[in-house]
């Protein structure tokens, strides 16, 4: 029995030693300062390691009095508000496409599938120009507000309620005289819980890497996503070389929030949720 | 359950940080294209500019200017650099009708911005002889649309950036022609088959250019209405066809500068000198830090024994732009920037900067040696820049060039192929891109 | 029922329709507006007087001829075929094994395999271009050779399929494991009373219980691979293989940005939009008998 966990395991290790290497070569070269960086092999750990790496936190949180901390602060609302509010909405939208037929349900689910194929890079001047005329350009606003229109969360919003509703569950609500909004706050998420949650990701994981839309609105550093900030150090290397130690580990830290966000969303992964619900 | 929790948490969070955005953006400039200007007049309140630049040292010169006119603040916007979205922000901007009141821009785009027409005229701001305070042809290159748009801050001449020991202990001459420089490449890598003289970057059009314009090569001129371009005439044709050489024999290293790799070679004695300008001697310096006192400064090889010719590699300027409420102010701004002992010697002694301002070139500050090269290098780009031929132009549409040229450079220096043929289709591509801007080629 | 499921139906819809109609579609309108569009400058240009002509298809016509952009196009399609179906089988693989059970440590694997998803592109970017260089590569120190140059052109396309594959090859495992924990356990359990080992389960059993799945995993893998932008931007400075229009989205950034053309730039993505559709529904209209499981 626990000789045959062994080969998928090493499957799996695998796989994550793959997922995991650059980001060990990330931890490693944050505990380094800048002679150090490329004075040493890449994997090498140097005996100050440690030290280094707290000293190199503590500039982190200093520079240009802790404009590192409000960046993720920006960052956790665009990305976390934004993610949270689109999931929401393509959730109803999904489960809208899913359960109720009516007229027209294909061609507009067509048309938001479209909106999958859009690239970024189309919509972003557009915006800016829209968003310029209210005064809007420059504000939060102008980076949430974009961010919660998911058309892929809709499509996998979609998939899921399809697959994880059944329809006898739904019959059986409806009878018993439960309204639609009920029926979907109180049951469907639930049943969904999964779906929803790899919906929340993407979009999450969106807008974290939507490098574009914050370029081209936000003037102001204060409002930068974490992204936006290392990419302007990394170009001020060029000048200020102290900047290379400090987007090397600005970078390591970055990945922290979502580290914690994977974890803390595992418990969704749950799909015996919709076991014996059906009488 | 825990959804509910993690939903009030969120909603809370964006409660408090919209709290402390509104508050926070209330106090900058301009939040949006509101086209009525709300602090016009002297006497209204401080004044607050908005300057964008990639320069981090701009912030300590901007609190140097702050802390002097409490009536004309600025607040300094840090971008990506040009190539990395930098001039897109800044174009998209002006585009919205919010532009900065002033930008760092590279000479090379000023056309292109003066096309897009954002830049104001501020020949009414500055002193009556501003225009023999700098250098003539830095003058010539913000001045293009009849008065100057910006004021120029410094210079690139170019210059041979070597390792000294390196080359001592292969007994290698340093070059003072380009043939010259050929037979050291060859020399160096027979000695040391793992040592390559230089680093040759197709992807750095600008370099490039530096490179020709030494030779007097002329890229863009103005007849009339109508542009010329020769990006490949014959001065750019025999200095691509040396490089072809030293490529195909493997007698340079082939490698994108500013990136760890390069820093990693440079260290390691891989690549032993740098053809760039007075400001790289700061870069050089950052990126091999243990090299201090192993490298030393050239003048750069020529084409001709005994010609003192260089050519000119970056070097920027502070643009006020036609939408800023505030020209005038800016204006003074900028002027300050490019002239103020001050934020010069800032730039100079931070950065290895070389003023294009005339006054700012007798700073005492540009006397001091320097610890990592062993002696005092900047006369030495002094008189590099005094021999810039002074009549290169740009373009109108720079950075899409530079894109055509670095692509086909690099993609015939990966194939080993004729880096002459490649100049001539990336000539082909420019006068095509110009003539699609609705411009006329002549 | 039928009016009251309609009311319902659009009444959910509503949010999402009045968001993307606001900040897709209507963008999108513009860009579309623009693609019909080109400028004409008098003189020398300078001073922005410029005239916005329409132009009606000229710039689609310009894009099609554009020998660039077609190679640019073929890069790409030659790109899907190959990276997709890696990525996909050893996301599927992983799936299947993580859900069979068989496997200790079944959160702390999901975990890991998952996170280079969440790793933004420029910290991607960083770490990439260091384990890449020969100067500065493990593999190249473990090889203790120049070669292979993951940057050099030879290579160039394998280091970006690599760098694609290590940020969404857990996504995917990620939405292959969720359909397969909500196929009910009675299945598989009654295929065990049968007899079959978790191999011939995982085979004839889940694999068939993923093809809807898959087939939406590939539509969407399609997509991203056409539309293939990040991963080659962010080597760039590393290498001197990519150029500026090495992808077609990479090109009509740049058209738009550094050639200031919005208008041949929209109509260049535009194009790619529309490429990308009709691929996506031939892909979906052929294997639909296999996608309605």
């Amino acid at each position: 029995m626990m000789v045959r966990r062994l080969p998928p395991t090493m499957v799996l290790a695998l796989a994550a030693l793959y997922s995991l290497f650059p980001v060990v070569w990330l931890l490693i070269a944050s505990t380094k300062d800048t002679g150090d960086l490329y004075g040493t092999s890449p994997f090498a750990i140097t005996p100050d390691a440690l030290p280094q790496f707290i000293t190199n936190v503590e500039r982190l949180f200093a520079r240009d009095d802790g404009i590192y901390l409000r960046w993720l602060g920006n960052t956790l609302l665009y990305a976390a508000g934004g993610a949270l509010g689109a999931t929401l909405i393509a959730g109803l939208a999904g489960y809208a496409l899913a359960w109720f037929p009516f007229r027209g349900r294909s061609t507009v689910f067509s048309v938001i599938l479209g909106g999958v194929m859009v690239p970024p890079a189309v919509l972003a001047v557009p915006l800016f120009l829209m968003f310029g005329k209210v005064g809007a350009a420059n504000t939060v606003w102008a980076v949430l507000l974009p961010s919660l229109v998911s058309p892929m969360g809709v499509y996998l919003a979609r998939t899921f309620a399809e697959s994880a509703v059944p329809a006898d569950l739904l019959e059986a609500a409806r009878l018993d005289g439960a309204g639609e909004v009920g029926i979907f706050f109180r049951i469907v998420v639930r049943l969904m819980s999964p779906g929803l949650t790899t919906v929340f990701l993407f979009q999450l994981v969106t807008i974290w890497n939507n490098y574009l839309l914050p370029l081209i609105m936000l003037k102001d550093s204060d409002l930068f996503p974490v992204t936006m900030g290392l990419a302007t150090w990394q170009a001020g290397i060029l000048q200020d070389s102290s900047l290379n130690v400090l987007v090397i580990i600005g970078s390591l830290v970055s990945t922290v929030p979502l580290i914690v966000v994977f974890a803390s969303l595992q418990r969704f992964w749950r799909a015996d949720l919709a076991a014996g619900s059906v009488k | 359950m825990k959804l509910k929790q993690v939903l009030v948490a969120v909603i809370g969070g964006l409660a408090v940080s919209i709290a402390g955005c509104g508050g926070n953006s209330a106090s900058t400039s301009d939040s949006g294209g509101s086209p009525v200007p709300t602090r016009s007049k002297a006497g209204d309140g401080p004044v607050t500019l908005s300057f964008m630049t990639f320069n981090a040292a701009m912030k300590d010169a901007a609190a140097l200017w702050n802390a002097r006119h409490p009536d004309v603040q600025v607040k300094v916007e840090e971008v990506p650099a040009g190539i990395k979205g930098g001039y897109d922000k800044m174009r998209a901007a002006a585009k919205a009708g919010n532009p900065p009141d002033v930008a760092q821009l590279e000479y090379q785009v000023i056309p292109s911005f003066l096309v897009d027409g954002s830049l104001a005229d501020i020949s009414s701001y500055l002193p009556a002889d501003a225009a023999d305070r700098f250098v003539a042809w830095t003058w010539a290159q913000v001045s293009l649309a009849g008065g100057p748009a910006a004021v120029p801050l410094d210079q690139g001449p170019m210059g041979l950036l070597y390792n000294k020991k390196l080359l001592d202990k292969h007994k290698i001459a340093v070059p003072s022609t380009w043939a010259e420089f050929e037979q050291a490449a060859r020399a160096l890598r027979k000695a040391d088959p793992k040592a390559y003289l230089t680093t040759f970057d197709p992807t750095d059009a600008t370099w490039l250019a530096g490179l020709a314009w030494q030779n007097k090569a002329k890229w863009f001129e103005t007849s009339g209405d109508a542009w010329k371009v020769s990006v490949d005439d014959s001065a750019t044709k025999e200095v691509l066809e040396f490089w072809e050489r030293l490529v195909k024999e493997d007698l340079v290293k082939v490698e994108p500068v500013y990136t760890p790799a390069w820093n990693a070679d440079l260290q390691k004695g891989v690549v032993a000198s740098w053809i760039t300008a007075v400001w790289g001697t700061g870069t050089l310096a950052s990126a091999a830090p243990g090299g201090s006192g192993q490298w030393s400064v050239a003048p750069m090889p020529q084409w001709r024994a005994g010609e003192k010719a260089a050519g000119n590699y970056g070097g920027s300027s502070a643009a006020v732009f036609k939408d800023s409420k505030h020209q005038k102010e800016a204006a003074e701004f900028a002027y300050w920037l490019a002239t103020g002992a001050e934020p010069q010697e800032l730039f100079i002694e931070k950065q290895g900067a070389y003023p294009a301002a005339l006054s700012a070139q007798g700073l005492k500050v540009l006397e001091q040696p320097s610890k990592y090269y062993g002696t005092n290098f900047f006369p030495l780009f002094a008189e590099a820049g005094a021999h810039v031929d002074t009549t290169f132009r740009w373009g109108p549409t720079m950075i899409q060039a530079f894109n055509r040229i670095a692509d086909a450079v690099s993609d015939a220096t990966n194939k080993k192929g004729s880096l002459v043929a490649a100049i001539s289709a990336a000539q082909q591509q420019i006068v095509h891109d110009i003539e699609a801007q609705g411009l006329t080629v002549g | 029922m039928t009016a009251r499921t309609a009311r319902y139906g659009w009444a959910f819809l509503a949010p999402f329709l009045c968001l993307f109609a606001l900040f897709f579609v209507a963008p999108i309108g513009y860009a579309g507006w623009q693609s019909l569009h080109q400028v004409r400058r008098s003189g020398l240009g300078f001073g922005g007087s410029a005239e916005v002509v329409f132009t009606g298809l000229d710039n689609y016509g310009a894009v099609l001829q554009d020998s660039a952009f077609r190679s640019a196009l073929l890069r790409v399609v030659v790109f899907a075929l190959i990276q997709i179906p890696v990525m996909l089988a050893v996301a599927t693989l992983l799936a299947v094994i993580l859900d069979s059970g068989l496997v200790w440590l079944k959160r702390l694997f999901r975990i890991t395999i998952v996170l280079p998803y969440g790793v933004p592109a420029v910290v991607a970017a960083l770490m990439w271009t260091n384990l890449y260089a020969p100067q500065l590569s493990p593999l190249n120190d473990l090889l203790r050779s120049d070669q292979p140059n993951l940057l050099s052109e030879r290579w160039i396309m394998v280091a970006i399929g690599n760098v694609a594959t290590w940020e969404f090859m857990g996504y995917f495992m990620l939405v292959l494991v969720t359909t397969l924990q909500a196929v009910p356990r009675s299945i598989s359990e009654a295929a065990q009373v049968d007899g079959a080992g978790p191999l011939r389960i995982a085979l004839f059993v889940k694999l068939p219980l993923l093809r809807p799945s898959l087939i939406m995993a590939i539509t969407f893998s399609i997509i991203g691979a056409l539309q293939l932008f990040n991963e080659p931007a962010v080597l760039r400075s590393a290498s001197t293989a990519i150029s500026a229009d090495f992808t077609p989205n990479m090109y009509a950034f740049a058209t738009t940005f550094n050639g200031a053309q919005p208008y041949l730039g929209a109509a260049q993505a535009v194009a790619l939009a529309a490429i990308t559709f009709a691929l996506s529904i031939v892909f979906m209209r052929g294997t639909r008998r296999w996608s309605e499981a």
